[in-house]
Order: structure tokens, then C-alpha cells, then sequence
């Protein structure tokens, strides 16, 4: 019986050892594959890259500067064209861009598009949206029914990237599919947008999508600074018991300074949740205090520290009328949480003013 | 372009870029100093007195609104006109750029018919 359990022991530990060999062999592999893959990189990066400046100054023909190029190298180019396009703007990303919609490297995209591949697929959903190559329109909105989370993310954000608005309302729908798809992950894609998706994005916000959705199109909307949605963000506020939706409509009432949306903000002063509180003390604090000056300075002795300090903050930087009253707190000789707060806040102020 | 030549500091950690930049300012017949840091980046402006300095800010060692500090700081240095690149387009961090004395705050990614014309009027050139 002990021999056979000893012999079980020797084979298990012979299993293991053998697994560990392989996974050390797995690991040499994939890093010497890299080092040759980088070092292809370089290499053919010191062989082309004067030729693309000559290209970029002389006003080159983009199908000439192709040809010489030889089939088996477009990923190389590729990659090198990248460091171009990320870099530039204006009338030389252009003349890079030509470069990929030439017919021999489109095709080469393209043909990797429909691949069963995934990475395949994004790379080239990814050049085919950098260069924003507006003939791939049609092929990256039929990419979009796929079933593969990185496939839909790269399609989208590279018909974000050519501004395909007509899209942003099946983009949202698809996205739906995806349950490990974030707010943040949408927002990715629509942020690659114009301004002009803001449009059509306002009218789905009153629609009935998920709030994860709204978050990202609020969120949106902020960035944009985009000053037509106010009211339908401010609708958006009253009706949603969300916290995160609640947030971002604070923020972005906050950021465009919407004064009419003071009725909509003024009761969640008092918001059983801090965070909600916090964004509103803020956000009255830049569309204009008000009668709720008081009201604010009260927010300083909250049971919550976050409260606390953002009343402070909120006191100093943007309502004058109390900020004697905070001197005092600060200079108060009780040890009270409001007046280290107030201490704090102050020389802040003070260290920034002498900076 | 002067006879003599105009010389340029340029500081920048991105590889890609900085190769095209260098490529822009070689072609326009500055003489060009490159640091892949900010680590001596003043040092380098108190060694080689460039005309114009052109320097990311967001990098590694020390960051552009530390060099700017330094360089109005000193007297030898304070007068010579400083670019931002950035990616960053915070209005907050253009403000700072510009409130501590940048010349100017170029954002990323950036035409190079633009950079050049905008170094251009910093160093008086026509």
C-alpha cells in the first residue's frame, strides 16, 4: 500500500516538474518572439522611416511610396504609420492616411477585418478608424452584430472615429448585448465622436436605455460643454434614483453653470448620500450660493468628513460673503473636525496664493 | 532663415515624436539639443543658451512646469521663450503653463506646418 502511494507521490512530482519545464520554455519562447518581433520593428523602421519623411516633404505619391513596399511588411508599415498618425494633425496626418487607404493596403485590411481572428480584426478595425477611412463605413457597421466584446469595442470606436453618427443609436443597442461592457468603456468609444453626436444622443437620452448609458452620454454631453441638453439633463436629474446618474447630471450642471437647474439641485443639500450631497454643495457653490449660504456654512459641521471639506472648499473658493465666517471657525480654539477642516482649506489657499 | 543658426532645446520621452520633430526642426536648419527627460533639461539651457525651448510636459525626472520655474528663476535663463507640448487639454494646466511665463502651449498631436510657424514667431523669423 506505501509503495503504491509512494509511487502516486514520484509521479505527481514528476508531472509537476515537467509542467513547470514547459511553462519556463512557454515563457523563453514568447519573450524571445517578442525581442524578434521588436527587433524586426527597428529594423524596419531605420530602413523606411527617412523615406516616409522624404515622402511627408516632397509631397510623394502615396500608391508609389506603396509598391515599394513588399506585401509581407504592410503590418510593419503599419505599425510605424501609427507613431505618424498619433503624432500629427493637419495636412501631413493626411498624407499618411493616404498611405493606408491605397488600394494594396486597404485590401490587406479589409481582408483581416473578415478574418476569424480577433486580434486581427481590431488591429485592423483600429488603422482602418485611425487613418478614419470613411469607405470601411458599411464593413465595420456589419462588425458591430458580432458576438465578441473586443470586436464591437474596436468596430465601434473606429466608426466613432470616422464620425458615423448615423451609427451612435445601434452602437448604444448593440452595446446592450455585452454585459461586461462599462460606462467607461462606452464612453471610450463615444468620446472618438465629434460634436456633432450630441445631437442624436440627446434625443436617446429621454429614451429607454439604461442608466449606465445616460451616465456615459451625461458624462459626454459635460465634455462637450454641450449647452442644449441642460434642460433634458436637468429631467434626467428629478426622475433617477441612481447615484452615479445623479453624479454625472451634477457635474455637468456644474461645468456649464445652468442656473435654472437650482430648484432640481437645492434639495439634495440634505441627500442621504454623502456623494450626492458633496457634488450638490459644489455645484451651488459655482451657479451662485444664494439665500442657501447658510445652509452651506451648516454643511461644515456634517457628520461626514467628505460633506465637510467640500463646504470648506466650496466656502472659500466660490462664496465670499462666508468666508470671514470660516476665518473664524479656523481660528476657533476648540478642537473641532470643522475647524481643522477650515485650517486646512485655508492654507491651502494661502500656500497656492505664495506659491 | 539667420545666418546663424538659431538653437533649440527640445525636450520630449515620446520616441515617435520626438524623431518627427527632429526631422521638422533639422529640416529647418535649427541647431537642436535633445533631452529624453526633464532630469537635465536646465542644466542643458544654462550649458548650450538656447534661443527657444520646446519641451513636453508631462515627463519623466521633472516635469515642464518645474523647468519653467527654474528657468524664470534664473536670471540668465528667464528671458529665453518656452513652448509646451502637451496632450493634455486642461484648461487648468494651459492656465499654469501660461500663468508661469510659457510663450506658448502647443496640444498634441500637433501639424507640423503649425509648430514650425509658431516657433517661427517665437524667435522673430519671418
Amino acid at each position: 500500500m506505501s509503495y503504491i502511494l509512494l509511487h502516486i507521490i514520484v509521479y505527481i512530482i514528476f508531472i509537476l516538474l515537467c509542467t513547470v519545464y514547459l511553462l519556463i520554455l512557454y515563457v523563453i519562447d514568447l519573450r524571445l518572439y517578442h525581442d524578434y518581433l521588436t527587433r524586426r520593428q527597428h529594423k524596419f523602421e531605420d530602413q523606411w522611416e527617412k523615406a516616409i519623411f522624404q515622402y511627408l516633404q516632397l509631397r510623394g505619391d502615396p500608391e508609389d511610396f506603396i509598391k515599394k513596399v513588399p506585401s509581407r511588411k504592410y503590418l510593419l508599415l503599419l505599425e510605424l504609420l501609427r507613431q505618424f498618425l498619433l503624432s500629427l494633425t493637419g495636412s501631413e496626418y493626411e498624407k499618411i492616411a493616404d498611405l493606408i487607404k491605397q488600394k494594396r493596403i486597404y485590401d490587406f485590411l479589409i481582408k483581416r477585418l473578415n478574418s476569424f481572428r480577433t486580434n486581427r480584426v481590431v488591429t485592423s478595425a483600429y488603422f482602418l478608424g485611425l487613418a478614419k477611412i470613411v469607405k470601411a463605413k458599411d464593413l465595420l457597421i456589419k462588425k458591430l452584430d458580432t458576438d465578441s466584446q473586443p470586436v464591437f469595442i474596436s468596430c465601434a470606436t473606429s466608426l466613432a472615429q470616422i464620425d458615423a453618427v448615423e451609427v451612435v443609436e445601434k452602437i448604444l443597442t448593440r452595446a446592450e448585448s455585452f454585459k461586461d461592457l462599462s460606462r467607461d468603456s462606452l464612453l471610450f468609444i463615444l468620446l472618438e465622436y465629434k460634436q456633432d453626436v450630441c445631437a442624436p444622443l440627446l434625443k436617446l437620452l429621454s429614451s429607454k436605455i439604461p442608466d449606465y448609458q445616460k451616465e456615459a452620454i451625461v458624462s459626454l454631453f459635460r465634455q462637450f460643454k454641450y449647452q442644449e441638453s441642460a434642460p433634458e439633463v436637468t429631467k434626467t436629474l428629478t426622475k433617477t434614483q441612481n447615484i452615479d446618474l445623479i453624479l454625472e447630471c451634477l457635474r455637468f450642471i456644474r461645468e456649464i453653470r445652468y442656473v435654472e437647474a437650482h430648484y432640481v439641485v437645492n434639495p439634495m443639500l440634505d441627500h442621504k448620500n454623502p456623494h450626492v450631497s458633496v457634488e450638490a454643495i459644489k455645484t451651488i457653490g459655482k451657479l451662485g450660493a444664494g439665500p442657501l449660504v447658510d445652509k452651506i456654512f451648516s454643511k461644515l459641521f456634517d457628520d461626514n468628513y467628505e460633506v465637510q471639506l467640500a463646504a470648506a472648499v466650496t466656502i472659500s473658493q466660490d462664496i465670499p460673503s462666508a468666508r470671514d465666517k470660516l476665518n473664524k471657525i479656523a481660528y476657533n480654539v476648540n478642537k473641532e473636525r470643522a475647524t481643522s477642516i477650515a485650517r486646512m482649506v485655508l492654507s491651502e489657499i494661502d500656500l497656492r496664493r505664495y506659491a | 532663415m539667420d545666418t546663424i543658426k538659431k538653437k533649440i532645446l527640445f525636450a520630449e520621452d515620446n520616441e515617435s515624436l520626438t524623431k518627427i520633430v527632429l526631422y521638422m526642426l533639422g529640416k529647418e536648419g535649427y541647431e537642436v539639443f535633445h533631452y529624453p527627460s526633464g532630469e537635465n533639461v536646465v542644466s542643458g539651457v544654462k550649458e548650450h543658451k538656447p534661443d527657444l525651448i520646446l519641451t513636453d510636459v508631462m515627463m519623466p525626472v521633472k516635469n515642464g512646469l518645474t523647468i519653467l520655474k527654474e528657468i524664470k528663476e534664473d536670471p540668465d535663463t528667464k528671458d529665453i521663450p518656452l513652448i509646451f507640448l502637451s496632450s493634455n487639454n486642461n484648461d487648468l494646466s494651459i492656465q499654469d503653463g501660461l500663468d508661469l511665463g510659457a510663450a506658448d502651449y502647443i496640444l498634441k498631436p500637433f501639424s507640423i506646418e503649425d509648430l514650425s510657424a509658431r516657433i517661427k514667431k517665437q524667435l522673430n523669423i519671418k
